[in-house]
């Protein structure tokens, strides 16, 4: 009767310590080592029980660096000379110890067991592929892959090198194994989630986590550990069995610490006379192991005995009949609540079996053939076969998670080698934008192209060598730290080369050739594993070869605006979108960088303009204004920045007013590109001098603005004295370019509608749109609107804005008794303001400060009879008597005189209107500013380029 | 004893002296010895070999300990510690001096830490706030008392007279649970077809990285 199934995982990995040019690398015996101990004897295991005709089940995970070691002519031959040499040694051996019976059978048995091994290598013709082939071919053996060289994939930057690692590693076990893999060891156990989205991708099917991933995974899982999870993404996860790892694996009380097994640290390559052991050690006399070790691990203490095989071979056999009655206990139990047979997966590191345990390989031979022969409990599958006998499997998120020392990523993270990340992340990041500008740049030249591939490809070699995470492993543990560091800094300066070599198109093919020969791994790398949006790569880069071609025409600006449509507060935002709309129709690329404020952060087209709506880290605009608006210029210079890095090359910056101040300077420096500044109003105007330390700041933060910037706009004449007097701008390096006004198109008022809809009765109406501050003069208004009210009792005032005079100008009419006489409506739409415009008799805006005066401009483009202040740049635009009426700046006397003169001759205000209509047509047209911007553009740009070339 | 042993060994004696000065065989000082070469310590594991040290004066350290790019990045080590590593580059600084109006090297710096679990951050709604002090020089640092299974976001900062100013931001980054679910957790559902990520995801595609700040 069966309960349940077994899976038994092996892990075999080695970093890849190919040295071509020395034979004498310490760290290359690694290989020889764990062939002659591991490698060679599980494949022995394997061929016999076939030979014998046990029906087993195994699954294997070799990793790509290591099938490309065993799989490599030289290696192979290196391990020829060292297998011949321990047969020697061992041949010796039984010499020596002629005279010591005991001594001498453990000699006899090494040396019977290496000339097994020798001829069994000889029979593979020292291809231990071929064996691993013949044995998956059977059906017993599932093999599967690993990440390309083992990296620690949770703390890869990028999926980009993820997948690289996936996509080398399943091309480098198919092209060996001839067989694709089905399931993938993750190196260290280690995941993370998203991982499992990349495994799908590369059509991986299953992987293996720690117990823990699958206890802490959400929601928990119904059948606790004996059956596999499905992540989101439909990939499968084994945990692996903590008792059967236990058993194994403890130092405590695991099987290997028997007594009666072998000791690992008394080998003779430590023990005996120089003289006699120098040949079989390292070449400069350095002590290393060499296999033969004569006792046997006898107690805790470091009194040993001589090695018994017979007592060592019973107690291998023992402890597997030990496992397997553990095994069989679990699956009874679990079957007795569980819906289906459940699956324990027992995982171990392959070079246990046999290099430090070396009864490990014939445990094994017990463990598979009791099982297959006399189990009635427990039989034996791949996760291959579970997932097909069972295919469906409840599904769970699992946290990041390894089978490493707390079951986390501190072995790999820590003191000792958390330094290591910084430099492997860049490196990822450098490949990646090489690959894909080496993309785009492709098919010019084929002989170059090949060249440049050649070196991404080799590029791509070190990376993933860099990023093994065997490097870390051995800082973590203080081992052979200076081989580790050396290999790993090495790798890292060598990816920086390549990429330096392509860079600069120094075709240095000596030194590529000689890195190709150092580190010969992966012949079949394919550098496009890096590419970004990896599906439709070849649609992408061929449409960005056309924009790049497209664009190089045109001229671009990056214009910096603390406020853009349609969150605008001033007219500063809606100048700087009526420029740059009216820029991009006369052919200027413009990209806006501006506050996402109220809307969402990303990037969008508007009429043509690239605007990129940014957020900054701190707080809003109401916590403290200053800071927010560094961090706006923060995130603008960041913005910036990745423009350039995508390919963006801007040929001049365009900042609006102080608040972008840090960014426009910064930029200016670090493109090393012309800066232009308007300057839409000053502080010292708003507050008629300069009071506190806030607005000291900010004036102090507008003069170096204008000081640094190659030239200054400013919307009026007034403006430009002003910033002369404050700031000592000399003559050529400021202009006036006035602000335009859009003419709006003639659509139908509902007039009376309006009227009813506000009680406003049929009177005459006046209007004052604008920010309800005391520089607008609203208040003088209100004054003489209460004088008037006698002679002119059907006047209605119409106020819209907001601001914090609001609740003063309130109170103010109610104490002028004026209340029912004016309506303030707060802030109104574009369409309302608009018709309010239209239905206006005379548009007021007595402004004790006013830098341009867009507001006058719009009422004069929508026919609406204008009264100003003579104050700023409503002088200039306003002609008194001509276009329309003014008055003395602050004097209510002069509004009342102006206001009786307007409302007394409707006439004389239809003939202002006209005017001023016309002149807006003739002077405040966008198409005709912008195109002085744009003229101002081209100076600056030739300018500049005059400059780099003469430099 | 093992001290000991190591001790003697320094003074260059043989091991049957060591074995008769300690009273041991000579098989357990050799045991003694073998087993500490191989253990993990700095000082008697295999040291370089001659020609390797010479190899290595030989040829110097090429790595730039800085990149130039300006960058805050946050690792799960585990379930309660997060690694921090960045670099900011002299410009960033220079406008940040600029902005304090003081000499950047000499204003306190720090992380802000926020969990920011299940929620589209504004800048204002993260579950909590956690501030670390580092030193002035550091370039990496580890916050050691994170909660299991949250998202965090990292600011690195400066502190403008007591007020945190943060400079860059990282991308978000996922503490593993350490316990069981909670009872009810809703079943998962599969991920949608296609390419974009339909789950929070602990490492970033350089694609999303030039495309958007998220």
């Amino acid at each position: 009767m069966n309960n349940g199934y077994l899976s038994l995982v092996l892990h075999a990995h080695l970093p890849y310590v190919r040295h071509g040019e020395r034979d004498d690398y310490l760290e290359e015996r690694w290989v020889y080592e764990a062939m002659l101990e591991t490698y060679l004897p599980l494949l022995m295991v394997f061929d016999k029980l076939l030979a014998d005709g046990i029906d087993f089940r195994m699954t294997l995970a070799v990793s790509p660096t290591l099938l490309s070691m065993i799989d490599d002519e030289l290696i192979q031959s290196r391990f020829q000379t060292h297998l011949a040499k321990t047969v020697e040694l061992a041949g010796k051996e039984v010499k020596r110890t002629m005279n010591a019976p005991r001594e001498n059978r453990v000699a006899k048995m090494y040396l019977e067991r290496f000339r097994e091994i020798a001829t069994y290598c000889r029979k593979l013709d020292f291809q231990l592929i071929s064996g691993l082939k013949r044995a998956q071919e059977s059906g017993c053996l599932e093999l599967i892959t690993c990440a390309a060289t083992h990296a620690f994939l949770p703390y890869v930057e990028t999926e980009e090198a993820i997948r690289a690692q996936l996509l080398a590693g399943i091309e480098t076990h198919e092209r060996i194994l001839g067989k694709r893999p089905n399931g993938i060891w993750l190196p260290e156990c280690g995941f993370t989630p998203g991982l499992d989205r990349l495994l799908k991708e590369v059509g991986l099917h299953y992987f293996f986590v720690d117990s823990h991933t699958i206890s802490h995974a959400t929601p928990t899982p119904m059948r606790g550990l004996y059956a596999p999870l499905q992540t989101p993404y439909d990939v499968a996860a084994f945990a692996r069995d903590e008792q059967a790892s236990r058993q194994v694996w403890s130092s405590f009380d695991g099987y290997p610490g028997d007594y009666d097994y072998r000791e690992y640290y008394r080998d003779i390559g430590f023990d005996r006379e120089m003289d006699y052991i120098a040949p079989y050690i390292h070449p400069e006399g350095i002590r290393v192991n060499t296999g033969l070790k004569y006792y046997r691990i006898t107690g805790k203490t470091g009194q040993k005995d001589w090695y018994e095989p017979d007592w060592a071979r019973e107690k291998a056999a023992s402890h597997a009949g030990h496992f397997l009655y553990h095994r069989e206990r679990q699956v009874e139990e679990a079957s007795s609540w569980l819906d289906r047979e459940p699956l324990v997966v027992a995982t171990y590191d392959a070079e246990l079996f046999g290099h430090w345990w070396y009864e490990g390989p014939l445990f094994l031979d017990f463990l598979l053939r009791k099982t297959v022969c006399d189990s009635q409990h427990v039989q034996l599958i791949t996760p291959s076969e579970y997932l097909a006998k069972y295919p469906a499997q409840d599904r769970a998120r699992l946290p990041m998670s390894t089978w490493g020392r707390n079951g986390y990523g501190e072995v790999w993270l820590n003191e000792k080698n958390g330094w290591m990340y910084r430099h492997l992340h860049q490196a990822e990041r450098d490949l990646i934008a090489a690959v894909h500008s080496c993309e785009i740049a492709k098919g010019q030249n084929v002989k170059k192209d090949a060249w440049v591939s050649r070196c991404l490809k080799q590029a791509a070699r070190e990376l993933m060598l860099a990023q093994s995470s065997d490097w870390a492993f051995i800082l973590d543990g203080q081992t052979v730290v200076d081989y580790a560091v050396r290999r790993f800094h090495d790798h890292l300066v060598r990816l920086r080369e390549l990429l330096d070599m392509i860079h600069t198109d120094q075709q240095n093919d000596a030194r590529l050739v000689e890195m190709e020969k150092a580190y010969p791994i992966f012949p079949t790398m394919d550098e496009s594993y890096y590419l970004p949006f990896h599906s439709h790569r070849v649609n992408v880069s061929h449409q960005m070869v056309a924009a790049t071609d497209y664009q190089q025409a045109k001229r671009k600006v990056l214009m910096l605006s603390w406020e853009f449509p349609p969150h605008v507060v001033g007219g500063l935002g809606r100048a700087v979108f009526d420029l740059a709309r009216e820029l991009v129709r006369q052919g200027t690329e413009v990209h806006v960088l501006t506050a996402a404020a109220h809307a969402e952060a990303g990037q969008e087209m508007v009429d043509g303009i690239y605007v990129h709506r940014l957020n900054g880290y701190a707080g809003s605009e109401q916590g403290d204004f200053l800071q927010w608006v560094f961090q706006l210029n923060l995130a603008m210079v960041d913005k910036a920045e990745q423009l350039s890095r995508e390919g963006l090359r801007v040929d001049i910056v365009h900042g609006h007013d102080w608040l972008v101040s840090w960014a426009a300077m910064e930029i200016k420096e670090r493109m090393a590109i012309p800066l232009i500044t308007t300057i839409h109003a000053l502080e010292h105007g708003r507050h008629q001098g300069i009071h506190t330390p806030l607005q000291q700041r900010i004036h102090e933060s507008e003069h170096a603005l204008v000081s640094v910037s190659d030239h200054v706009i400013v919307c009026s004449h007034y403006m430009r004295g002003e910033v002369q007097k404050l700031f000592g701008v000399p003559d050529e390096k400021i202009q006036v370019i006035y602000n335009g006004v859009e003419l709006p198109e003639d659509t139908s008022v509902q007039e009376a509608e309006l009227r009813q809809e506000l009680s406003l009765g049929e009177g005459p109406i006046l209007f004052f749109v604008g920010r309800l501050v005391r520089e607008k003069g609203v208040h003088l208004l209100l004054e003489a609107v209460s004088r008037l009210a006698w002679e002119f009792p059907d006047v209605r005032v119409v106020i819209a804005g907001k601001g914090p005079s609001a609740a003063e100008l309130m109170s103010l009419s109610e104490q002028l008794h004026i209340v029912d006489k004016v309506r303030f409506l707060g802030f109104v739409h574009d369409e309302r303001r608009n018709q309010l415009f239209r239905m206006a008799d005379v548009a007021v805006f007595p402004s004790l400060y006013e830098p341009f005066g867009i507001v006058a401009l719009e009422a004069m483009a929508f026919g609406t009879p204008l009264l100003v202040a003579d104050t700023g740049g409503l002088r200039e635009i306003v002609r008194h008597g001509e276009n329309g009426a003014m008055m003395y700046a602050g004097h209510v006397d002069s509004l009342v005189d102006q206001l009786r003169w307007l409302l007394s001759d409707p006439d004389m205000r239809h003939k202002l209107a006209q005017r001023a209509k016309a002149d807006v047509q003739q002077n405040y047209d966008w198409a005709k500013l912008a195109a002085q911007t744009a003229e101002l553009y081209h100076q600056f740009t030739i300018a500049s380029k005059w400059t780099a070339t003469a430099t | 004893m093992l001290e000991k042993i190591l001790e003697l060994r320094s003074q260059s004696k043989s091991i049957a002296q060591i074995a008769a000065e300690c009273g041991l065989t000579i098989g357990q000082v050799k045991y003694q010895l073998q087993k500490e070469r191989a253990k993990p310590t700095e000082t008697s594991a295999q040291k370089p070999t001659p020609k390797e040290s010479l190899h290595r004066q030989e040829r110097e350290w090429r790595l730039p300990t800085f990149y130039g790019r300006d960058l805050v990045k946050a690792m799960a080590q585990g379930p309660t510690v997060l690694f921090v590593y960045w670099e900011i580059t002299w410009p960033r600084m220079r406008m940040v001096a600029s902005y304090l109006q003081a000499d950047y090297r000499h204003i306190q710096k720090g992380l802000r830490i926020y969990d920011v679990t299940d929620r589209i951050f504004t800048g204002q709604n993260a579950h909590s706030i956690q501030d670390v002090h580092v030193q002035e020089d550091a370039q990496s640092w580890y916050v050691r008392d994170v909660n299991p299974g949250r998202t965090y976001l990292v600011d690195f900062g400066l502190y403008d007279h007591g007020r945190f100013c943060p400079i860059l931001r990282s991308e978000p980054v996922e503490t593993p649970r350490n316990t069981k679910a909670t009872w009810g957790e809703p079943l998962i559902e599969p991920a949608p077809e296609g390419n974009t990520p339909s789950w929070f995801e602990n490492f970033s595609s350089y694609s999303l990285y030039m495309k958007s700040n998220k």
